[in-house]
């Protein structure tokens, strides 16, 4: 600090700042009472002596009272003056709490905060680079606007700073920076594009932000750092990671295609065919993906993948929600692992990833189904959270589960909390209606809780019984009236409207009882909630109508009750009915229908989650949260049809590119080939891209001339369009050698006539023609004219880029075996969860092992890997189009102990709907049990469902036959058990083993295998 | 992203408030007190509020309300997860915060720039504000030093932010506390409906100098899910299941882990129960025993029984055969604490409950929750295999020490 500053703080901060700080205590503190005010102020000169001193000790104590007094809240402003002459103090800890102080009343204080300006100023030339980025973060949080030049000046050059910490501080400034002046936007946007070229991952998470909160929409800075911040996500500090994932999210529902629809399916089909002839370890490598799936799509499932593990319950729900928006669906399921792991936590984590749960488990239930026991109900659990589990619970209700569930429901309904037995009572009537074997289980033991001590159990009871007739037109005159005995009992309105409501509406099938109930209830009319009223009124209209000769009386006693009451709805309510049932000569053409209009059917109504509207907001936001858009949402775009270029991430120079033209031409040659039989390959091998073929192709036509020029990347229509061919290119190269390896060249000829046809439909222009009949040509080498160089060159571009930088992509033209093997790698299984394998009964054994032999350890390990193989069912050609795989996940059955469970994955390959697939007669040995899937009512085009059985081998690698029906036809399938899945996989030390070998001679003896002793 | 923070304690006074932007006045938080009055407990005070202008995200911890007051949409468990982090005197209760208001102001400035965090991990805090000590505190009186840290904090800049630089200690030390909680639900017939196991490792580490440590277990394949903290390479976890990492100085939590409810958890107590209550009798009759099952031959000790007594209990007259036991006729909370459990004589509590005359039954029988420990046992059977150290040349002593406890254990009765 310089004598210069310190003598102009004296001179005119002392003197004046005085007066000023007076000044600004009457303004600012006028309302004080006057004895708090003068002690107060007398305080506070005894703070302001303290400042003035000379010694460090008492500045710092005065300091310390003073920040003291921020923190509780109380109003500190009026020692600005004597506070500001601090700043530039040498003890650190005082300087440390004056800008503290600063950073609070600047604001307040604007022309005062102005002396300290040039402090800070000086101390952003610092050669530590701690002092640097201190002033620079104190400099940016004092909120004047005279200083936004000055602050503008500070963060250009500190985002040019050689430190990464202090461009950290400079990302956080241009947000501050613009929060105050918001006019400097497109000045901060240019730093911000020079920060998000920063390869620091200090920078990366911060200057994210500031992006997000300045220009969100600016897409395009983002392209070029796309795989940096990709790559450089794992090493970013955890709050960075969550900022910049969720950005990401964004990024790529923009810039991507959907992985869902085609990019399944593909997947599923390769795995068809080429399963036999790969090697299951290759499989497991996860470098190279499906079909069409942009690397750099890829590259960003990829790299989020291990936060999944992060300690950070952020951003593990971050992470969840890029993989449920933008990750295939077959993938989407590692997530439930990690989120069921949250559940463990505090429980405002756990509110807000149940809620998220409650969400992803209405579509897609299988991904939780597995974690079922997570969602159950402790008596300790708040009850926000147990409402939350419970919704979860019904979302995850199936046939197979039901009737655990329901065990478990009536515990809960027995609950001491009885706002969350009531929300078990309605959960009971959700799974009533959505699952129909148990609708009359429900509503018999919802009857039964209509003799229930609690008023609110039977109230609640009685409402959802009331949803649960309505939807049931069948006679249940027993419930009915047992339902109307209860009016005597019960006072809650709501249940007694509901009832009757229903007595009303049922008055036909109840003759005898619905006049009686009348009557009762006019005696008790006046003391009636609103409620009730109105629906004694509704009654009596209803019996005057169908049965008027014995309620003619009462109905109009109760009407006249109903003129003079003190609710003005009742009052026109009952004005209404009067003039629409009682026949005078006033009343018009509609009480002609009158028993029409109060005796119509009404439509039933549907029990809904709440949740079933909350997938529109992005997982993991406030909004969805709140269900409710929050200020600042950014919406998550729908996937793009046509991907926009994927060139525009590549970092380097075109120049470079175009070097690389004539070198690459053998290359060209090559990669064009290797488009038109990919679009072969395509038509060929699944019918389902056929429409985004065509798309594509008549694209490509349209451009096919301007293309010649190549490079020319300006124009956006084609820079979508080169982007198209170089997808398909790519993958083409890929395909090709599926092609080749088939040797199905005509084949593919003929197939290529088809495609070129679809074309000619969807095109209009006679270039295009010219285009694809150099298709047809094209399956002789030739390299297309029109089949564009920019596509190929934009390709080389990307893998030049991929060489470089080895992101895992994979050259295209060499290493034919290689790829081969990587290609036809299968995504990972949808729901492959370790967990070990074990037919019940022997499990039951092993715990039996275990309690007798308590000393020593046998513990049941998770098993080393779940192969992800997957074995065929049922052949799409043998199954007309219906295909269907089975797999072991290893998991105990949860339709019953003994059996195994197997998960089936359904496809249609056809274009038609497959209805009704369900299976029909199963041919089991004898002792084999098999529980079966729920019939499917529908299978879209396309479409792919998993479903899960369970089948009890008795121990024995014996076939299961069954017949898979569709609604036309029904083919026989049948699935035999490796042993290796009837297995428990166990650990133990040596020791134990022999002791339980010893144990076990007998059974060596007649050399019986046991399956608990296999050692590891 | 985080605008401003309010504690509130239980009596509702608002005793610290820190702005990270403009100020927001402290009316805000009205709406946070209908919301907590609608919700009778503080546990049900939704953890997120909406108001006209502001979110408020809330957490509930020791006894305080962290409430953070929020603009714009930002991921919410971003600011939960943050308010569960401040964290700096280990126990953030109101006497420990109100004690040291201007550390504890000091230190949020730190963490949050602008609403967004910034130095979180509390070893960097410590470094940037030392925690006032008595020693330190006497010592800054006489040499009239101060508690803001004279070296500039150099943890924020380089590679290993977690762990502070010129680390030194006259005995080097590493400690490993695996601790494995059971969580289970047991039905009213003894049988297992749900159980299982979670695990964290928490580690002591004073070593001097950049220590690099690699841990290995005898069956890691035990570990189904696990999570960890920043400093293990999660590189050479997937390949090789080792944990290799440059340790926090101090103490930290290494890693969480689940074992997978699908493997067999050995349930080590097990509780015999008789509770009825009659009809017609004012007069309930309340027995339960508490003894061991699957122990591996090890006690049980820290053995305590809580349990939630219908609203229509008066009063109890239980007499157990060892430990105390109480019941708060106001909340009707029974706790029993047990100590150590006996094999040979399972302790037990016996006696009749006196219920509301005229009410009728509950048709509940209350739940039972049981805390209890296991020293010396990981019920898992995670086993540790070896410790290594590089990079420094000294010996550091390593201790390992397993324990298993009840995490929410509940028994239905």
């Amino acid at each position: 600090m310089s004598s210069n500053s310190f003598s102009y703080n004296e001179q005119s901060g002392g003197g004046e700042a005085t007066e000023l700080g007076q000044e600004a205590t009457s303004t600012i503190s006028p309302s004080g009472a006057f004895g708090l005010f003068s002690s107060d102020l007398k305080k506070n000169e005894d703070l302001k002596q303290m400042l003035e001193s000379n010694k460090d000790s008492a500045k710092l104590d005065a300091m310390k009272r003073i920040v003291g007094m921020i923190a509780k809240g109380k109003n500190a402003s009026e020692l600005f003056p004597a506070v500001v002459k601090n700043v530039a103090s040498k003890n650190i800890e005082i300087k440390k709490l004056v800008y503290v102080y600063l950073v609070r009343y600047a604001e307040e204080q604007q022309d005062l905060a102005l002396l300290s300006i040039s402090t800070f100023q000086r101390a952003l030339k610092d050669p530590n680079q701690l002092i640097r980025a201190s002033a620079l973060r104190v400099l940016s949080s004092i909120r004047v606007p005279i200083i936004v030049p000055i602050m503008m000046l500070a963060i250009k050059e500190a985002s040019a700073d050689l430190s990464p910490y202090v461009r950290k501080n400079a990302a956080h400034a241009i947000q501050k920076l613009y929060s105050l002046d918001p006019e400097q936007k497109e000045m901060l946007i240019e730093v911000i594009e020079k920060l998000l070229k920063d390869k620091s991952t200090l920078v990366a998470g911060s200057v994210v932000m500031a992006f997000e909160e300045v220009c969100p929409d600016r897409i395009d800075l983002i392209h070029k750092n796309y795989r940096k911040l990709c790559n450089l996500l794992v090493d970013v500090e955890e709050w960075g990671q969550v900022v910049i994932i969720h950005m990401l999210t964004r990024y790529a529902r923009t810039q991507f295609v959907s992985p869902w629809k085609e990019g399944d399916e593909l997947e599923d089909n390769e795995k068809n065919f080429y399963e036999s002839d790969d090697d299951q370890k290759e499989k497991t490598d996860k470098r190279k993906k499906p079909y069409t799936m942009d690397p750099d799509h890829r590259l960003l499932i990829r790299n989020t993948k291990p936060l999944l593990q992060s300690r950070n319950a952020a951003v593990v729900m971050a992470v969840a929600q890029l993989y449920w928006h933008i990750s295939p669906k077959s993938e989407a399921g590692i997530i439930s692992k990690s989120l069921v792991r949250l559940l463990r936590s505090n429980r405002e984590v756990q509110y807000i990833v149940l809620q998220n749960i409650a969400t992803m488990s209405i579509q897609r239930k299988g991904m939780f189904e597995p974690y079922l026991k997570s969602f159950y109900v402790r008596s300790t659990d708040p009850t926000m959270i147990k409402t939350l589990k419970l919704e979860i619970l019904t979302n995850l209700a199936n046939e197979a589960n039901i009737s655990t569930l329901l065990r478990e429901f009536q515990t809960y309904v027995k609950s001491q909390d009885k706002q969350f037995a009531a929300a078990t009572i309605q959960t009971i009537g959700r799974c009533a209606t959505n699952i129909v074997e148990v609708t009359d289980t429900c509503l018999n033991g919802l009857v039964c809780l209509l003799s229930n001590r609690d008023e609110i159990v039977v109230a609640e009871s009685v409402v959802v019984i009331k949803k649960l007739l309505q939807m049931q037109p069948v006679q249940h005159g027993e419930i009915i009236k047992h339902m109307a005995k209860l009016l005597d009992s019960i006072t809650v309105p709501v249940a007694r409207a509901s009832i009757l409501w229903l007595i009303g509406e049922n008055c036909e099938r109840v003759p005898k009882i619905a006049p009686d109930v009348l009557r009762k209830m006019a005696k008790s009319f006046t003391s009636e909630d609103d409620l009730v009223k109105l629906q004694i009124l509704n009654l009596g209209a209803k019996l005057y109508l169908t049965n008027s000769k014995q309620t003619k009386l009462l109905t109009q006693y109760i009407l006249n009750l109903g003129k003079y009451d003190q609710n003005y709805d009742i009052r026109d309510r009952t004005r209404f009915i009067r003039q629409l049932i009682v026949p005078n000569e006033k009343s018009g053409a509609l009480s002609k229908y009158a028993k029409k209009i109060f005796l119509a059917q009404k439509p039933a109504p549907l029990l809904e989650s709440p949740f079933k509207d909350r997938d529109h907001f992005q997982l993991g936001t406030l909004s969805h949260t709140l269900n409710i858009k929050a200020t600042g949402y950014l919406e998550l775009s729908n996937w793009p049809e046509v991907a926009p270029d994927p060139s525009v991430r590549n970092v380097e120079v075109i120049e470079l590119a175009k070097e690389w033209t004539p070198a690459g031409k053998a290359k060209q040659e090559n990669s064009a080939k290797k488009f038109y039989s990919e679009s072969e390959e395509e038509e060929d091998s699944s019918d389902s891209s056929s429409d985004s073929e065509s798309e594509s192709g008549s694209e490509s036509g349209e451009q096919g001339e301007s293309g010649e020029e190549g490079d020319s990347n300006e124009d956006s229509s084609e820079d979508s369009s080169s982007e198209q061919d170089s997808e398909s290119g790519r993958e083409s190269g890929l395909e090709n050698k599926r092609t080749a390896k088939r040797n199905s060249k005509a084949k593919g000829k003929s197939d290529s006539e088809d495609g070129e046809k679809e074309n000619e439909k969807s095109k209009t222009s006679d270039s295009s023609n010219a285009e694809s009949s150099s298709i047809e040509d094209s399956s002789s080498d030739s390299e297309s004219e029109s089949e564009s160089e920019s596509e190929s060159e934009s390709r080389k571009v990307t893998q030049e880029k991929e060489k470089k930088t080895k992101q895992g992509r994979i050259p295209l033209t060499k290493d034919v075996s290689l790829l081969d093997l990587d290609d036809f790698n299968p995504v990972s299984t949808p729901v492959a969860l370790p967990t070990p394998a074990l037919s019940p009964s022997l499990m039951a054994d092993l715990e039996g092992l275990n309690l007798s032999t308590s000393s020593s350890v046998i513990s049941v390990s998770t098993p080393v890997f779940v192969p992800t193989k997957t074995h065929v069912l049922l052949h799409r050609m043998s199954g007309k189009g219906l295909a269907a795989h089975y797999f072991f996940p290893r998991q105990p059955c949860i339709f019953g102990d003994k059996m195994v469970s197997i998960q089936i994955t359904l496809n249609n390959t056809t274009d038609q709907k497959i209805e009704n697939i369900h299976i029909g007669e199963k041919k089991l040995p004898i002792g084999l049990k098999m529980h079966v899937f729920n019939p499917i009512d529908s299978l879209e085009p396309e479409g792919s469902i998993t479903v899960s059985m369970g089948i009890d081998f008795c121990d024995s690698t014996q076939t299961a036959s069954f017949q898979l029906c569709t609604k036309d036809d029904c083919f026989s399938v049948n699935i035999q058990p490796p042993v290796g899945e009837l297995l428990l996989p166990v650990a133990m030390s040596e020791k134990d083993f022999k002791k339980e070998q010893a144990c076990l001679s007998a059974l060596h003896l007649l050399s019986k295998p046991r399956n608990a002793n296999r050692n590891e | 992203m985080i605008h401003s923070l309010f504690l509130i304690n239980s009596s509702g006074d608002i005793f610290l408030e820190k702005h990270w932007k403009s100020v927001v006045s402290r009316s805000v938080c009205d709406y946070f007190f209908e919301a907590q009055e609608r919700a009778t407990e503080a546990e049900n005070v939704p953890p997120v509020i909406p108001t006209p202008h502001h979110y408020l995200l809330s957490v509930y911890r020791h006894k305080i309300f962290f409430v953070a007051v929020i603009q714009t949409e930002v991921p919410p468990l971003f600011v939960i997860e943050f308010l569960h982090r401040v964290d700096y005197f280990g126990v953030c209760s109101e006497p420990v915060i109100k004690d040291n208001v201007v550390v504890v102001y000091e230190v949020l400035e730190e963490m949050l720039d602008n609403g967004f965090p910034l130095a979180t991990e509390s070893n960097i805090l410590k470094e940037l504000i030392k925690p006032p000590t008595i020693l330190r505190t006497v010592v800054n009186t006489i040499t009239g030093s101060t508690n803001v840290g004279d070296q500039l904090p150099t943890g924020q800049l380089s590679v290993v932010p977690w762990r502070r630089t010129g680390v030194k200690y006259t005995n080097n030390e590493a400690y490993f506390d695996v601790i494995e909680e059971i969580d289970a639900i047991i039905d009213k017939s003894g049988s297992t409906i749900t159980a299982e196991i979670q695990g964290v490792i928490d580690a002591c580490v004073k070593l001097t100098g950049m220590p690099d440590l690699t841990l290995s277990f005898m069956n890691p394949r035990l570990l189904d899910d696990v999570s960890f903290h920043p400093c293990v390479r999660f590189k050479r976890w997937e390949s090789e299941r080792i944990l290799s990492f440059i340790p926090p100085d101090g103490n930290f939590r290494l890693l969480s882990y689940h074992v997978s409810a699908q493997n067999l958890v050995a349930i080590p107590v097990y509780v015999k129960h008789n509770i009825s209550f009659r009809d017609s009798s004012s007069l309930g009759r309340f027995e339960i025993t508490v003894g061991p099952k699957q122990t591996m031959g090890k006690t049980i000790e820290g053995v305590t029984v809580t349990s939630q007594m219908p609203k229509g209990v008066l009063n109890m007259s239980l007499t157990p055969s060892q430990g105390t036991h109480t019941f708060d006729p106001v909340t009707k909370m029974l706790s029993w604490d047990v100590g150590k459990i006996n094999p040979q004589k399972p302790p037990n509590l016996k006696g009749t409950m006196s219920l509301q005359a005229g009410a009728s039954k509950p048709d509940e029988n209350p739940t039972i929750n049981l805390q209890f420990k296991i020293q010396q046992l990981a019920i898992s059977g995670l086993k540790v295999n070896r410790l290594d150290m590089y990079g420094e040349k000294y010996k550091p002593f390593k201790g390992i020490k397993y324990m298993t406890k009840a995490g929410k254990f509940q028994v239905r009765t």
